[in-house]
């Protein structure tokens, strides 16, 4: 018999093993996968829907919810607009439900499948076949990995299947197959570590606590080591340089479904997996058969485990006392910390002598933490000493990746993205200066004192920082102008340079939330804008790319430049009427019954009694609440519904801003709603300026 | 031939010293052997086993089969069915699902012969193993384990379950496994009556080490009682020459153990002109009690 690597019939052998869990695992994920869709079949059509509209070969796809006083009955009325098709958009999280469930449950499987080597005589046994220990590994991992990965399968394409049947709902079949791939490899991760678990130890309770610990561990002792550093070091600013690593979206495997699709990510996570599987391998390899039913293979792993349970709360606790919590919360969890090391000892060793003797490996606990405790404060007084001369500096680059906008200067987002690293001698003063201030006085606000910028510099031999420092206004305005020089304006992208453009109105209940512009639309509207743009003042530019959280809409253009992405933001304003006409006319495409719109946005916000809707017709205006609803003939003649509404979202106490929506009478019979977010020095007395900024054609 | 060289287990305990299980153990058994260990609880048969088969890695020393090493080898494994005192059957299997089982795993398994076994057993193949008696496992185990058609067949106190009948029918099977296929068999037990018409070889360990070894024909023939009486007086003395391992007198009778020539001792005996002279063979127990004894070990301590 030939030394393997996998065998086959030991693999079908496996599978056999799991088949009871496999099956039940399976049938679950089925159910589940089949319900779920089912009963949004049987609910109907509901709230949320996507409406995509063919525009004269382009397509205009409105995302998110749809007005709620939509009537898609009236849709195709005039004839003019024809929906493709009215569904709700599934996200890829709903659709996947059941994967989440298999992918969780895998380590389940695999301490379950490698349940014999806690059992002396199921030990023996699979230890007496002849195969390789590595073949029997790797083939009854790879048992695992079938019915995990079966099941992910099956039941995702269960749900694909009846979502695809479901008449009110789209979904993204890639978008599924993607959170599905995740899965599988959360679910292989999630296995891998526990393969490293059951290889190491010899009962199924230490199996399960060494696969959390093996999972959790490092990641835990990176979150403290990052919030200890956040305390220390005042200039550095900790998250951006090392939060990509220590962030929750390397927090696998949590994340592998959340969201974490990086490709950095999904690497990682490989790599991981790999690794683990890898270290699982050689374990079960070197195992000892003997080891069954103890819970470790010698004194050392189980001191090791005892400390690593124990270390996250000692680090926690060392956190509380950088951070300089109260002398109540670090006593209790000092007694937490102690609880846990000597209840492991206890629960593991039954042995009440024995759980005093472990005191000593208590020490290494504190060792470790002393060592901890003893670097993050050196790094904070290495930080808080260095020299700060602006000949230690070669060179500087200014990280912002927002618009500036004062009296002296200007810069969108776009021409920030140009701007590299400079060895102007005078930048590198103002830098040197910043720093000098801020490390003199690292907690002065940056929003009080100046603006705080991060700041990557590099220094004469060679050695790069990241220091975040606060720049006076003064110094921050004439250092960006100054470098503004070097940057290459563009305030409105050329059509070549648009990779994306999308627009979002304020976001607020009963509003459409994002358009995707493409095609001609793209086109027109890029004119539209350059052609406002040409005609604004300096301070109505300005005030353009000036987010001031109070704009109509705004919209995003996204670009590139030298392999970096980099987003246009542009508030639009009422001294932008070309672009606004056309934005609204986008916004105007569902086409309905002009009565139906009526009727429907008098339900809507009118429940609200704070809200005051304003009727204007032929036969002049009046006031109109949801309960005085006005007849078929008047709403048929509705050239303009005002709506002052309470801006809800924000803040339901603030009345200062509100909604204007309209429906124009812009052809006969056809209403074109439309809604924008007005400041109230506009809408409290100007209703007319807007109608006729809008509608003056 | 299986050659144990300098083999050393130790079991590894936290907080405990190392407990030597096996000591520097040397034997070898050759092909075609039944060999019977007998020793107490804890003498290390069974991790002696163990390591035969694999299960173990010794902490030092080697075992080969056929030369080749046993230790995470499939080649030599694939030729060695292990039943252990304790054992293993999957979760609501039948003996059939066993088989199937087996099948996957050892590649010469034989279904004829499972067939035939259960039947000669009468034992229900489809029968969920859990509604079986312990003896009626242990039979079962047996008959998977010869039904594998391994060269090395090891049995860990497997006999000790077993119906005197039943019994009778596995060592059938095993001698003509050993005739017809020169199968190696090694047979543990507490009891030496167990081993005593089974096997060609014994060994008895004690705390790890095999303190003694023998092939059993040789050891049956090689002492034996000796029962004489003399017309006068006489003393131990008198037998002055013969390798004497124990000797009673009660007045003219005498009665001795001897390791000897046979034919060699009646003739020397018949000599010195005896009332009385019988020889008589002795029990294996009762040559292992003496044999130890000449080593300076007290057999009972050693079984009890």
């Amino acid at each position: 018999m030939k030394n393997k690597i996998f065998d086959f019939r030991l693999y079908l052998q496996g599978l056999g093993r799991l088949r009871v869990i496999g099956i039940a695992l399976a049938i679950l994920c089925l159910t589940v996968s089949i319900l779920v869709p089912t009963v949004r079949w049987l609910d109907g059509p509901g709230p949320n829907y996507q409406v995509e509209y063919p525009l004269d070969g382009d397509e205009l796809v409105l995302e998110g919810s749809a007005q709620t006083w939509h009537d898609f009955d009236g849709l195709t009325e005039n004839g003019k607009w024809e929906a493709t098709w009215v569904q709700e958009a599934i996200s890829d999280e709903v659709t996947i439900i059941p994967v989440l469930v298999a992918s969780y449950l895998s380590p389940v499987l695999m301490l379950m499948m490698f349940s014999f080597l806690n059992k002396r005589k199921e030990s023996d046994f699979y230890h007496a076949i002849p195969f390789t220990r590595g073949c029997v590994y790797t083939s009854f991992v790879a048992a695992v990995l079938t019915w995990v990965w079966g099941v992910l399968i099956l039941s995702s394409l269960s749900a694909a299947l009846v979502w695809a049947l479901c008449p009110y709902v789209t979904f993204s079949f890639g978008g599924l197959i993607g959170k599905m791939l995740l899965a599988c490899l959360n679910a292989a991760l999630l296995s891998a570590f526990a393969a490293v678990a059951v290889s190491l130890t010899g009962t199924s309770s230490t199996a399960i606590i060494t696969s959390l610990l093996v999972t959790w561990i490092w990641r835990i002792v990176m979150l403290f080591t990052l919030l200890c550093l956040e305390c220390v070091l005042f200039l550095t600013p900790v998250d951006t340089i090392w939060g990509g690593y220590f962030s929750l979206e390397f927090w696998l495997p949590v994340t592998l479904i959340t969201g974490g699709n990086r490709p950095v990510v999904i690497i990682y996570a490989v790599l991981v997996t790999l690794a683990m599987f890898a270290l699982g391998g050689v374990l079960y390899s070197k195992r000892r058969s003997e080891l069954a039913g103890r819970s470790v293979p010698g004194r050392f792993v189980h001191n090791l485990l005892r400390c690593m349970m124990t270390l996250p709360i000692a680090l926690l606790l060392i956190y509380q006392i950088i951070d300089g919590n109260d002398f109540t919360t670090i006593l209790i969890i000092f007694v937490c910390m102690l609880l846990v090391f000597y209840l492991y000892e206890l629960l593991t060793t039954k042995s009440a002598r024995r759980m005093f003797r472990a005191t000593p490996w208590l020490g290494a606990v504190v060792g470790v933490c002393v060592v901890f405790f003893g670097i993050i404060l050196l790094s904070g007084y290495v930080e808080e000493h260095e020299r700060t001369d602006a000949d230690r500096i070669q060179s500087v680059e200014i990280m912002n990746v927002g618009n500036v906008v004062s009296d002296s200067v200007v810069i969108n987002s776009y021409e920030m993205s140009q701007i590299g690293p400079t060895d102007d001698a005078d930048i590198i003063a103002t830098v040197a200066d910043a720093w000098e201030r801020t490390q003199t006085n690292p907690r002065g606000a940056g929003a009080l004192y100046g603006k705080r910028l991060v700041v990557h510099m590099k220094l004469k031999g060679g050695r790069r920082i990241i220091r975040e420092l606060n720049f006076p206004w003064e110094d921050y305005y004439s250092m960006m102008g100054e470098l503004k020089e070097n940057a290459n304006p563009q305030p409105i992208p050329s059509d070549e340079m648009i990779k994306k453009l999308q627009i979002s109105p304020y976001s607020m209940y009963n509003t459409t939330k994002n358009i995707r512009v493409s095609g001609e639309w793209q086109t027109r509207l890029m004119q539209a804008m350059r052609t406002d743009y040409a005609n604004m003042t300096q301070e109505q530019r300005k005030g353009l790319i000036d987010y001031s959280g109070r704009e109509m809409l705004r919209f995003y253009i996204t670009t590139e430049i030298n392999g970096k992405t980099a987003m246009y933001s542009y508030s639009i304003q009422e001294s932008m009427p070309n672009t606004i006409r056309l934005l609204y006319e986008i916004y105007g495409l569902p086409t309905y019954g002009r009565a139906k719109a009526a009727k429907s946005l008098i339900q809507s916000w009118g429940q609200d009694q704070r809200n005051t809707i304003t009727i204007v017709s032929e036969n002049g205006h009046h006031q109109q609440n949801r309960l005085a609803t006005s007849n078929e003939k008047d709403l048929n003649q509705v050239k303009n519904i005002l709506l002052k509404a309470i801006d809800r979202a924000q803040n339901e106490s603030q009345e200062g801003y509100g909604v204007l929506i309209y429906i124009n009478g812009w052809e006969e019979d056809i209403g074109i709603p439309a809604m924008i977010i007005v400041p109230a020095r506009l809408y409290a007395s100007e209703w007319k300026i807007i109608d006729e900024l809008l509608f003056s054609k | 031939m299986i050659v144990a060289n300098e083999v050393t287990m130790k079991f590894y305990t936290p907080g405990k010293a190392p407990f030597v299980a096996l000591d520097s153990l040397s034997c070898q058994i050759p092909r075609g052997c039944i060999y019977g260990m007998i020793g107490a609880n804890g003498s290390g048969k069974s991790t002696f086993l163990r390591l035969l088969s694999g299960v173990y890695r010794p902490a030092s020393g080697s075992i080969t089969i056929d030369d080749m090493p046993v230790w995470d080898n499939p080649a030599a494994k694939s030729r060695i069915v292990y039943i252990p005192d304790d054992l293993y059957f999957l979760p609501q299997s039948s003996m059939k699902d066993m088989a199937r089982m087996y099948r996957a795993l050892y590649p010469s398994f034989n279904y004829d012969r499972f067939h035939k076994l259960s039947e000669t057993f009468k034992l229900d193949p489809t029968a969920n193993l859990n509604t079986f008696s312990k003896g009626m496992r242990r039979q079962a185990a047996a008959i998977l384990g010869l039904s594998s058609m391994p060269d090395y067949l090891f049995f860990d106190e497997t006999f000790d379950g077993l119906d005197p009948v039943m019994r009778g029918l596995v060592k059938q099977v095993i001698y003509r496994d050993v005739i017809e296929r020169n199968t190696t068999t090694i047979i543990t037990s507490h009891s030496l009556h167990e081993l005593e018409d089974t096997c060609d070889q014994l060994a008895l360990l004690h705390r790890g080490g095999i303190i003694f070894q023998s092939d059993v024909q040789d050891l049956k023939t090689s002492l034996f009682k000796v029962q004489t009486a003399f017309a006068s007086p006489f003393t131990k003395e008198k037998f002055e020459g013969l390798n004497i391992l124990s000797y009673t007198q009660m007045g003219s009778v005498c009665t001795f153990i001897l390791r000897g020539d046979r034919a060699a001792t009646e003739a020397h005996i018949r000599a010195m002109s005896p009332l009385l002279l019988d020889i008589l063979p002795l029990t294996l127990e009762e040559v292992f009690v003496y044999e130890m004894e000449a080593l300076g070990y007290s057999f009972k301590d050693i079984l009890m």
